[in-house]
């Protein structure tokens, strides 16, 4: 079981999930986050005076998946939330040791 | 005078561009100096120049600068061009423009060579720079910023053929001579006649207005002729001396009433402003607000120079009675067909000189320049996400100095529409606050905005299905709608222009009728969207309150209170209706529902004065039937004026917005539109937390060591 973790750009989160949908996943979990990158920030302008805003938002989509999986999703994530300019993200994936469900105590990969 | 300001800061802006008097210093050792030739160095000022050409013509044609002022801008703007050398300074540290402008160059991370210029990338998606030279001329110069430019992106000598077509080249082509013959004839003409003060001398001390026979006459209609007064003087001074004192607080009441009626609708603009941002999306908030911000001003300064006159130019041969008769705007320009002088346009009153300048003509001018800048704002909410900021800012001067006006003239300025009664039609077309003239004019302008711009990126899929987009802040919109309704307190029952005589203490049953229709549209779009969507539609009720008030502005002073809660209620669920016939049916993206509740509403509030007008309405012998009450004729002029407000709006709208968009572009770009509008057009987004740390916050807070 792997965890991937995926930070886009807020405005593509409709599109990853719809092609998301497409391929089947079984759940996922959404979050606002705030952050940066190697590129700082976008430029601003108040009154006259120019200044960099450092922490971005962006939003992190969380799944938890079979092995066999991550590589069909990090690759519908990826086309979905590249535009090619800078800021558009960062895919983590991670091994998960157990899963557990809450309702019927059922746990590893039937779990899911 | 303000004609000479406006050009001596026209002229200090242009200087400015090459030389400042506190300028930016060039930093590091100076390597080289680039110098722009006389044709560069035109290229650079292009902008200065089309903007002084623009002003003369207009000013010139309003007869308000003489020839050899003219003559000293045109030698000062060659001047600046040709005496004063526009060098670009490189040095080892950046490259700077004179003494204005300084960048380092790890602000740009390369360049791009274009047919006319060389662009700077900058290193931030923020602001690059322009060296206004062609770099096939400029081989030399541009191997050496090539040495100092981390990289080269873009090495194209060829400009990429833009998707602008033939059309855009030859209108920018025909700008030039087009100015200049304008200017010519234009100057010439104002200047053989002089400034044209002829006809009634206007009262600028606001001493003389209502005391003479003239602006006794029509107190009561029939009842004071011109005779009656004038014997009046000589046989009995002391009633005649009493009289006149009347009269003068007549006109008193009449002008504070129009004046306070005016602010309420300048309120009006918050109330756009509010509705149309609490139905966009957050992320362009800060866009919405801004563009409803800036008409006020944009549009004001349009109808100032050119609309006012336009519209009015010619009211004071019908006369406004209750504000002193405004006899100094006497001159229409007409056509004469089958033996009556059609009115089209007015031609007195251009920004505000010689007989513009007078105490009644300022009221009127500012009662109708809020209602211009009611037209203005609607479209900013049909084409509100997309619109780019440029395109929009001309779009400002071209509603409030012509768009608007003209169709305004026609129905209000004693034009044509207004004329149809010697054609057997009633008593020639009728609006009384502008269900026509401001309110589908507005609609049908934004119909045509939003058409050429197409729907916002994601709001139809590729199979043709609808997404809603919902809007960001409803309580903003909820807000905005009862400033709305209290600013049309102002709208419909000041469009009397005076609270006595002439029938116009009707004012109290056109507030009341004015209400009863904005409930009215409220509760049927509530009914209808519970009984088709099973819930009461918040936004839907919205509109429909705002429907309602649209539909009730024409009928407003002519009908009874019964029949405008018919009036709105009607709206109410025209509005539901029209919202997903222009959103699923024809396909056009309007964010917040303006045409539907401004065309739509607007065309119906035109058609409705002439079905249910009661005849009891009586304006200075004014008085109108619509068909339920015996004269199909009435019904026929407002079909006729209701076909060409349509016309009008959407097929000029069209024509400009097409225009603009093979010119200068209208859209904003696609990146940019999904990104949101705020940062990338306006520089700062609507919502940011303080808390957000960001670069230039203090480097130390208060008890840190």
């Amino acid at each position: 079981m792997k965890k991937i973790e995926a930070i886009v750009r807020p405005e593509r989160v409709s599109v990853v999930r719809k092609a998301l949908e497409e391929v089947g996943y079984p759940g996922i979990t959404i979050t606002d986050v705030r952050g940066h990158g190697a590129q700082k920030g976008s430029v601003q302008h108040y009154r006259g005076t120019e200044f960099v805003v450092d922490i971005l938002h962006k939003v992190k989509l969380e799944l938890v998946v079979d092995d066999s999986a991550v590589e069909k999703i990090t690759k519908v994530i990826i086309d979905n939330a590249r535009t090619g300019a800078v800021g558009d993200g960062k895919i983590f994936v991670s091994t998960i040791d157990e899963v557990i469900r809450v309702r019927t105590g059922e746990s590893g990969a039937k779990a899911i | 005078m303000l004609v000479l300001i406006l050009f001596g800061f026209m002229l200090i802006f242009m200087l400015m561009r090459v030389a400042l008097p506190f300028g930016a210093k060039a930093e590091g050792k100076k390597v080289k100096e680039i110098s722009l030739s006389f044709r560069e160095r035109l290229i650079y000022h292009r902008f200065n120049v089309y903007a002084i050409g623009a002003v003369l013509l207009l000013t010139s044609l309003a007869g308000e600068v003489s020839s050899p002022i003219e003559f000293v801008v045109i030698v000062a703007t060659f001047a600046i061009v040709t005496a004063i050398p526009v060098r670009y300074v490189v040095t080892t540290e950046g490259i700077g423009l004179n003494n204005v402008v300084f960048r380092s160059w790890s602000d740009f991370r390369g360049m791009s060579l274009e047919k006319r210029h060389v662009a700077l990338v900058p290193t931030s998606e923020w602001r690059g720079m322009k060296l206004l030279f062609a770099p096939a001329e400029h081989e030399q110069d541009v191997n050496l910023l090539r040495r100092y430019l981390r990289t080269v992106s873009n090495d194209k000598t060829e400009r990429k053929p833009l998707n602008k077509g033939k059309l855009a080249k030859y209108a920018a082509l025909a700008i030039v001579p087009v100015l200049a013959i304008g200017f010519v004839l234009g100057s010439g003409a104002a200047h053989a006649q002089g400034p044209d003060d002829s006809g009634p001398s206007a009262d600028r001390s606001g001493i003389n207005t209502g005391t003479d026979c003239t602006g006794l006459v029509g107190i009561a209609p029939g009842t004071i002729t011109e005779d009656d007064c004038s014997k009046a003087q000589t046989d009995e001074p002391f009633a005649s001396q009493l009289s006149v004192l009347v009269n003068e607080n007549r006109l008193a009441s009449n002008f504070i009433w129009v004046l306070v009626t005016g602010y309420l609708v300048m309120f009006m603009q918050a109330g756009f402003a509010l509705v149309e941002t609490g139905f966009c999306r957050a992320k362009s908030a800060m866009h919405v607000m801004m563009t409803n911000f800036m008409i006020y001003g944009l549009g004001m300064l349009g109808y100032f120079m050119t609309g006012f006159a336009l519209q009015f130019g010619g009211i004071g041969k019908i006369g406004v009675g209750s504000l002193g008769g405004l006899a100094t705007l006497n001159k229409e320009a007409t056509i004469s067909i089958d033996g009556i002088n059609w009115g089209l346009f007015g031609e007195k009153g251009w920004f505000l000189v010689g007989p513009g300048y007078d105490v009644g003509v300022a009221v009127m001018f500012l009662f109708q320049m809020v209602f211009m800048d009611t037209t203005a704002t609607i479209p900013t909410g049909a084409m509100a996400e997309r619109w780019k900021w440029s395109a929009f800012c001309v779009y400002g001067f071209f509603v409030g100095g012509f768009l608007y006006p003209i169709y305004g003239n026609w129905v209000w300025g004693g034009g044509w529409l207004s004329q149809l009664g010697g054609e057997g039609l009633g008593v020639g077309y009728l609006d009384f606050a502008g269900s026509g003239v401001v309110h589908a004019i507005g609609g049908w302008t934004g119909l045509a905005g939003a058409m050429v711009l197409g729907p916002r990126i994601g709001k139809y899929n590729k199979d043709g299905s609808v997404n809603a987009i919902p809007g960001h802040n409803i309580i903003l919109a909820a807000l905005g709608t009862f400033i709305l309704a209290f600013g049309w307190f102002g709208f419909n029952p000041g469009s009397t222009l005076g609270a006595s005589g002439n029938g116009n203490l009707r004012i109290g049953i056109i507030a009341v009728n004015t209400m009863l229709a904005g409930a009215a549209g409220s509760f049927t779009a509530m009914c209808y969207t519970w009984a088709v969507g099973r819930k009461p539609d918040p936004a839907m009720m919205i509109n429909g309150l705002l429907a309602g008030l649209v539909a009730i502005t024409a009928p407003s002073g002519w009908v009874s209170p019964y029949y405008s809660v018919v009036i709105g209620g009607v709206a109410g669920v025209l509005v539901v209706l029209s919202v997903g016939f222009f959103d699923r049916v024809l396909k056009v993206d309007d964010p917040v529902g303006a045409i539907s509740v401004h065309g739509v509403n607007g065309m119906w509030g035109q058609l409705a004065l002439g079905l249910f007008a009661d005849g009891s309405a009586n304006y200075g012998g004014l008085q109108a039937k619509g068909l339920f009450f015996g004269d199909a004729g009435q019904f026929g002029a407002q079909c006729i004026g209701a076909a060409v407000a349509f016309a009008w709006a959407f097929g000029v709208g069209w024509l400009f917005f097409k225009l603009l968009s093979v010119t200068m572009g209208l859209r904003s770009k696609p990146e940019d539109e999904i990104a949101g509008l705020d940062v990338p057009e306006m520089g700062l987004p609507a919502y940011s937390p303080d808390a957000e740390p960001y670069r230039g916050t203090p480097d130390f807070l208060p008890g840190q060591a």
